[in-house]
């Protein structure tokens, strides 16, 4: 017996061994087969070199095989929505821009009756779909503000980029994908994150600032909309001091947008108590409504 | 005295194979415990399952114990190994099918074509009828490009049970009604595949799409009835990958030797394109992505992949606008494509959130295009459903 035993544990380790050498093998045979890459360098190069071109320069150059139709058609369609077909006949340049305004402030009024009557209907299947048109490269940027945008079904999630419960900071971050898309028109809707985040308004100012300068350069040839940073619910604001300084901060984005040069896009009319949400903080349908409608009039 | 050395011989080998075994056991399975778990197995192309949260309700109902025991099979040590070596001896053992796939001649595998509810395909039909009547102005052209099952019949092992696929798509076209329709052409491209499937490859051997080649024929028909001249000659054939192995061997067991060539048809006049991804909102200049080729799915070279909504614009002079409502073989014919149209919106519908109308109503389409292999569109219930206005990503609709 004791002659035997060292000899079953040298078999152990031979049988052990060898299905090693045999597992090690098979791993071989395997890497080989599944792993071994296939594509040359050369191969990759090519499929890079398709892509070499870079957007702007196609964008250039779709543009410019556009060129004569569209500058036509541009003007066409800011006559088309603008005014209607029966007043152009009638009148004459200076009068055309009195009856446009006229035609707004009658919508205007049309819409804040709307609004406080609680009758404000969905937007029609036309509506929409010139909705859809008219924003085509448009992106909306923001938090969930934004982000509603998309949720309520207005527009597609392709014409969104938001990031919710964002700060500007965190915006600004986030530039370098939103140039990716390359889109025409940037319209940015923050809602009260900022007011909780930011402990002075100076600094929001200075970033805010900081993220249009950044998007100019990110986004050449972008065209940015900024609209209203709206305040809380009343009964939300008389418990949150922080949200209840809104009004301020919406004050100086207004400046920010004045000395940079931005449009801004006055939204703080359409809001009305029975329009928010649970939290106080979200707008429902109703306010998105009677906001495309007027972005709509703004834009056509 | 000799009988007894044998019988000790033989206690011995019992001994040490039970030995064997425990060690085995024991040490593979401490193995399990320490070996990193992967996300991802290239060779099976599936995810792997991820260590299971441990809640009182999932041990309660017996999900815990039965995910756990999901996750120690996936992350099994040298689990790609193992999983050759069975498919090893599913070869010695002769054994031609499995997960819906034959092994076939030629080094061919080859999914059978199956049908396992034919209500969705049926139901597509209506939404199509429906969808493509209300836009009767709008040039439309449907092509199910039939599988290897149908077209490589012959490779089958013989008396492979499988549905036939002919038999399946006269019964669609009869019951959709499409054919009453004056603006819908039906393109079969079945006899000029067949015939071309007689000189070169049209079908990836490892893979379920089709070759560039594959795609190159049946775009040959389409032009045809969309009325222009495919010219063969216009295009320079590139090899861009020589050892493709596609999702059919990934999906089966049958690992082997074969290889497949990933070929790119390129305009010899040259054309820009502005590729849009409008979902992921990215903008790229080439339908051709070399992340797509190195990554573990090669055929994701052509467009990287998969995408609800693509918008592509290209410099053609041609006034044409085409809407294509696919799956992954269009992905192949794209290139095609390019050089007649100067606008071309791709719509996957198992991916597309947005909504068809209002982009019918933006496109101004000239020409629609639905492109799909037969069996993709026998299983898919999602473009009936964008079709009907419902997006299959997102709960859609307006406000």
């Amino acid at each position: 017996m004791k002659q035997t035993q060292p000899s079953i544990i040298r078999t152990a380790f031979t049988i052990l061994g060898t299905f090693l050498i045999l597992f090690a093998f098979l791993a071989l045979i395997f890497v080989f087969f599944l792993k071994s890459a296939g594509v040359s360098a050369d191969a990759k190069r090519t499929v890079d070199e398709l892509g070499r071109k870079e957007v702007e320069e196609v964008l250039a150059q779709l543009e410019s095989m556009k060129e004569l139709p569209s500058t036509t058609q541009d003007t066409d369609i800011v006559i088309d929505i603008t005014i209607d077909v029966n007043e152009i006949a009638e009148a004459t340049s200076t009068e055309a821009d009195g009856t446009q305004e006229d035609s707004f402030t009658q919508k205007y009024e049309e819409w804040v009756k709307q609004l406080d009557e609680n009758t404000v209907k969905n937007l029609d299947q036309k509506e929409q779909q010139d909705l859809h048109a008219m924003f085509e490269d448009t992106i909306f940027f923001g938090d969930s503000m934004a982000e509603a945008v998309a949720s309520y079904g207005f527009l597609d999630s392709s014409n969104v980029f938001a990031v919710r419960s964002s700060t500007v900071d965190v915006l600004i971050e986030k530039l370098p994908e939103l140039a990716k898309a390359y889109p025409k028109r940037v319209v940015i809707f923050t809602g009260l994150n900022d007011c909780n985040h930011y402990k002075e308004i100076a600094k929001y100012a200075e970033d805010y600032s900081r993220m249009i300068d950044e998007m100019r350069a990110q986004i050449p040839g972008v065209t940015i909309v900024v609209t209203s940073l709206l305040p809380p619910s009343d009964e939300v604001g008389a418990t949150r001091p922080d949200l209840a300084r809104a009004p301020q901060f919406d004050q100086e984005l207004r400046v920010v947008c004045q000395r940079k040069n931005v449009q801004y896009v006055d939204s703080t009319w359409i809001v009305r108590q029975n329009n928010y949400l649970k939290d106080g903080i979200h707008m429902n349908r109703t306010f998105y409504r009677v906001w495309f409608r007027y972005l709509m009039v703004l834009f056509g | 005295m000799k009988k007894r050395e044998i019988g000790m011989a033989r206690g011995y080998f019992f001994c040490l194979l039970a030995f064997t075994g425990v060690v085995l056991l024991f040490i593979m399975n401490m193995l399990s415990l320490v070996w990193p778990a992967r996300k991802y197995s290239g060779a099976e192309r599936r995810s792997l399952k991820q260590k299971p949260e441990l809640s009182m309700q999932a041990l309660l109902d017996g999900s815990y114990t039965a995910q756990v025991e999901d996750y120690l099979a996936d992350q099994y040590p040298a689990r790609d190994i193992w999983v050759y070596l069975n498919s090893l001896k599913d070869r010695l053992l002769g054994v031609n099918y499995q997960n819906g796939i034959y092994k076939a001649q030629d080094g061919y595998l080859i999914q059978e074509f199956s049908v396992a509810d034919e209500k969705k395909a049926e139901d597509t039909g209506y939404q199509l009828y429906s969808f493509l009547s209300k836009h009767k102005e709008v040039a439309s052209y449907i092509m199910l490009v039939p599988t290897a099952s149908w077209v490589l019949e012959d490779l089958l092992p013989s008396g492979a049970p499988v549905a036939d696929e002919e038999e399946w798509f006269q019964n669609w076209c009869a019951r959709s009604g499409l054919l009453g329709l004056s603006n819908v052409k039906i393109v079969e491209p079945y006899t000029y595949l067949a015939k071309a499937a007689k000189d070169q490859q049209i079908y990836y051997k490892t893979d379920h799409h089709w070759t560039t080649y594959g795609a190159s024929v049946a775009f040959e028909a389409l032009a045809g009835q969309m009325g222009f001249l495919f010219q063969r000659d216009a295009w320079d054939v590139t090899a861009v990958h020589e050892k493709f192995q596609g999702t059919l061997m990934a999906g089966s067991a049958f690992y082997s030797g074969t290889k497949d060539t990933i070929e790119l048809y390129l305009p010899k006049k040259e054309i820009s394109v502005l590729v849009n991804y409008k979902q992921e909102q990215t903008k790229t200049t080439s339908i051709y992505s070399s992340e797509g080729l190195l990554g573990e799915d090669p055929y994701e070279v052509f467009l990287g992949g998969n995408f609800g909504h693509i918008h592509i614009q290209t410099t053609s002079t041609s006034k044409r606008k085409l809407l294509l409502l696919k799956d992954s073989y269009a992905n192949a014919m794209l290139g095609f494509f390019l050089p007649y149209f100067s606008e071309i919106d791709m719509i996957d519908a198992r991916y597309y959130s947005g909504d068809i109308e209002s982009q019918m109503a933006i496109g101004n389409y000239t020409d629609i295009c639905v492109l799909y292999n037969m069996q993709t569109f026998a299983d898919d219930s999602s473009l009936s459903l964008i079709l009907k206005g419902q997006s299959s990503d997102q709960e859609g609709g307006v406000q």
